[in-house]
Parts: C-alpha cells; sequence; structure tokens
C-alpha cells in the first residue's frame, strides 16, 4: 500500500491546519487573562513589557535594530 | 546601558508619582487593553490628563519627579513646551510615558474620567479608562496595533461599545 508523504507543518499548504491551530491558541490564551483578576493582568502586561523593552535595548546596543524603534 | 535608553514601563511607579504631584489623570493605551483582558507588551505608559493652567503646572512637577525628558531629544521641558501641548512623550525613570490631552466629547478628559473603572493596585487607586472610552480613542488612532487590539477586545467581549466620535462617525 503506498502512503503518501505528508509535507511539514511549515510548509505551503497548510493554512488551514495553521488556522485551527491559531484559534485555539488564542482562545486558549483569552481564557487563561480572563481567569484573571484586572490588577493579576496589569501586573503580568508590565512584567512582560519591561523584559520586552528590556530584550530591544539590548538588540539596539548590539545594533539589530534602529534606535528609532522606540518611539515608533 | 546608555543614561538616555529606555526601560521597560513602570506604570505602578507613574501612577504613584502622578498621584504624589496631584497630576489627574486616566490610564488609556497597552495597558488599558491590559487590564481590559488582552494582555500583551506595550513600550509605554499613556496618561490623559486635563487641559489648563493646573494641569500645566502638576504636568511639570510630574516631570521633575520622574527625571523626565523630551524622547526624541532628551529636552527637559519648560513651563512654554508644556503649555497647550496636546501630547508630550517623554524618557522617564519609569520608561516612556505619553501625556495626553483629552478630545473631543466623548474623548475629553472630563468625560472620560467620569466613566473610569478605578481599581486598587498594590494599595493605590488606579484610574483605568471604561471600555466604551478605551474603544474610541482605539477607532480614533487606527493604526495596525489599534485594529488588533480592538479585535482582540471583541473576542473577549462580542460586540463592542462604539460611540459617535466627531470628525470619523459624523
Amino acid at each position: 500500500m503506498q502512503t503518501g508523504r505528508r509535507t511539514p507543518l511549515l510548509s505551503p499548504g497548510h493554512e488551514a491546519e495553521w488556522a485551527v491551530i491559531n484559534r485555539e491558541e488564542a482562545e486558549q490564551m483569552r481564557t487563561l487573562n480572563m481567569a484573571l483578576t484586572p490588577v493579576q493582568r496589569l501586573a503580568q502586561g508590565q512584567k512582560l513589557s519591561q523584559q520586552a523593552v528590556s530584550l530591544l535595548a539590548a538588540s539596539i546596543r548590539a545594533g539589530h535594530a534602529p534606535r528609532r524603534t522606540y518611539w515608533s | 546601558m546608555r543614561p538616555d535608553e529606555p526601560t521597560g514601563p513602570d506604570l505602578e511607579a507613574v501612577i504613584a508619582d502622578a498621584s504624589a504631584v496631584g497630576l489627574d489623570h486616566v490610564v488609556i493605551g497597552g495597558f488599558a487593553v491590559i487590564y481590559h483582558g488582552h494582555i500583551r507588551a506595550t513600550k509605554d505608559s499613556d496618561l490623559l490628563v486635563p487641559d489648563g493652567p493646573d494641569a500645566d503646572a502638576a504636568i511639570l512637577r510630574f516631570l521633575e519627579r520622574v527625571e523626565g525628558s523630551r524622547l526624541r531629544d532628551g529636552k527637559i521641558l519648560t513651563p512654554e513646551d508644556v503649555a497647550g501641548a496636546e501630547n508630550l512623550r517623554v524618557n522617564s525613570r519609569h520608561g516612556i510615558i505619553d501625556i495626553i490631552r483629552g478630545g473631543l466629547p466623548p474623548l475629553d478628559y472630563h468625560t472620560v474620567a467620569e466613566r473610569a473603572e478605578e481599581t486598587e493596585w498594590d494599595g493605590r487607586t488606579v484610574r483605568m479608562a471604561a471600555l466604551g472610552s478605551l474603544v474610541g480613542f482605539k477607532r480614533l488612532a487606527g493604526r495596525p496595533q489599534d485594529r488588533i487590539d480592538l479585535s482582540e477586545l471583541e473576542a473577549i467581549y462580542g460586540e463592542l461599545p462604539v460611540e459617535p466620535i466627531p470628525g470619523l462617525d459624523t
């Protein structure tokens, strides 16, 4: 019996599968976020933002991202 | 780290210092999106503030307290820079802060402040823009990130509260 070789998910032709994966992931994130109190969300968002800016600053220092990204 | 290099936004500290110097404000922007349910990174703390000389004086006290200087050139802002300025984007010891004046109703400071939600955060009262106000600001700005935020909020709340905005809907 011949079986068709399945192409990797990260290749063209898997848009429908990605749509399902992305939809499920987004729904899980929304559920997790809304299970937190607003204050817990603020604390988490602040921590995430501080890490993000710290990472961006490191990238700018290393010359990988332009400095103007700070005020974009 | 360069001395003029922004750090991540510390909204808690921004609110503490704004309150300490008597700067009336409502939190809008990315942190308001986070508050309403969509957690994402943001580069700054956005404060909506009133117009007028009292607010101008409070902004100057606030800028001094947070060691704020204009983001694009590092200038220490003067009373002349602050008076009547619609938008001040500063770097500070608490990260980048956007100070924005209210717009036309329903996005004027008075209406947004009246509708704002108050919540306690580590013993401090935070005034966050209500969902309806946030949706208005996002619709008005209309940048790609604003459209993503609206889409995420719609996924959480269903149909969003939309009020007519002068110049945009009428």
